[in-house]
């Protein structure tokens, strides 16, 4: 391995650490800013799942995987109910990230941007979600749940994927060039 | 914004939209509430008789419900996240809009809105 290699590798690592503490702490304040929001139970903002939008730009699709499966622990953990909030946030995080990873390669740069991609991830996040919810208690009835949150999940994914847009640009490694334009390739693919 | 983001984006809505459409046609006529408890039937009640119902699973798990005046709504629950008793009130009219079970997952305590089965 060279010198560069193992450069980028511990890079990586220490912004796959940093994304990881921002999803706790997302995930904590989204608890706080939706009681003050009177939203609708179940609508959420999907605050801690821009950081797997984030990775899937800056770290390529392994790093992605272990933050998503870090985020999904650490958050678990905070909430209390650790095997329901694992179960749930495992199904929307996974689905979620795959649907993120894919729409990405399947687009390139090019034809769909950050805006899109974290428009698929806030909605597939939904989808899994309640997809686990209705096995776990059995009851197929709340998957019409997804269309209310179809509708918040293009606004908040709108909103998130402008957001990410400048944090990418911020949080790029150093001297990489820039994740978002059409000519860079996949970061995963380099390592 | 690219061409496809918007595609992406109209296709998302468009499926919500036909999906609201959708739930209203299938739905209307509700007159009894089913509770389901751990995914069994626990007990079903006509909409328009008012009553109180106690679901104590043991362990300190308890679930009030009330019916009254064709409104069905979870009281209270000993669940941490208190989302079920936050959906609040389900009758014949709003489920016909909007037919979505009153659901406490923690629990395992579902209330859903149907026509009596005829069995």
């Amino acid at each position: 391995m060279s010198r560069n290699s193992s450069r980028l590798a511990t890079q990586k690592m220490t912004r796959l650490a940093l994304l990881a503490a921002v999803a706790v702490v997302l995930g904590y304040f989204e608890g706080i800013i939706i009681a003050f929001m009177f939203l609708p139970p179940g609508i959420k903002l999907g605050l801690a799942n821009t950081v797997l939008l984030y990775s899937v730009y800056l770290l390529g699709p392994g790093y992605s995987v272990i933050l998503m499966i870090l985020k999904v622990v650490l958050t678990g953990f905070m909430s209390g109910n650790l095997a329901a909030a694992f179960l749930y946030s495992m199904g929307g995080g996974a689905l979620s990230l795959g649907m993120m990873l894919l729409v990405k390669k399947l687009g390139g740069n090019d034809k769909v941007s950050i805006v899109g991609v974290s428009v698929v991830g806030a909605v597939f996040h939904n989808v899994g979600q309640l997809l686990v919810a209705s096995l776990v208690v059995r009851t197929p009835g709340l998957m019409l749940y997804i269309f209310p949150l179809l509708i918040s999940a293009v606004v908040t994914g709108v909103i998130t994927g402008l957001a990410g847009r400048q944090i990418v640009r911020v949080l790029r490694l150093p001297g990489a060039p820039d994740p978002l334009s059409s000519k860079t390739k996949d970061p995963g693919e380099d390592t | 914004m690219k061409k496809r983001d918007i595609i992406i984006i109209v296709a998302v809505l468009v499926v919500a939209a036909a999906g609201f459409f959708a739930m209203r046609l299938f739905s209307s006529g509700a007159d009894y509430v089913y509770i389901y408890v751990n995914d069994a039937l626990y007990e079903a009640d006509p909409l328009n008789e008012d009553k109180l119902i106690e679901i104590d699973q043991g362990d300190g798990v308890v679930n009030h419900i009330q019916i009254k005046n064709g409104i069905v709504r979870m009281v209270d629950s000993t669940c941490p996240d208190k989302l079920c008793v936050k959906q609040g009130d389900l009758s014949a009219e709003s489920y016909e809009k909007f037919p979505v079970p009153i659901a406490c997952l923690p629990n395992k305590v579902i209330i859903e809105l149907k026509t009596q089965d005829k069995e």
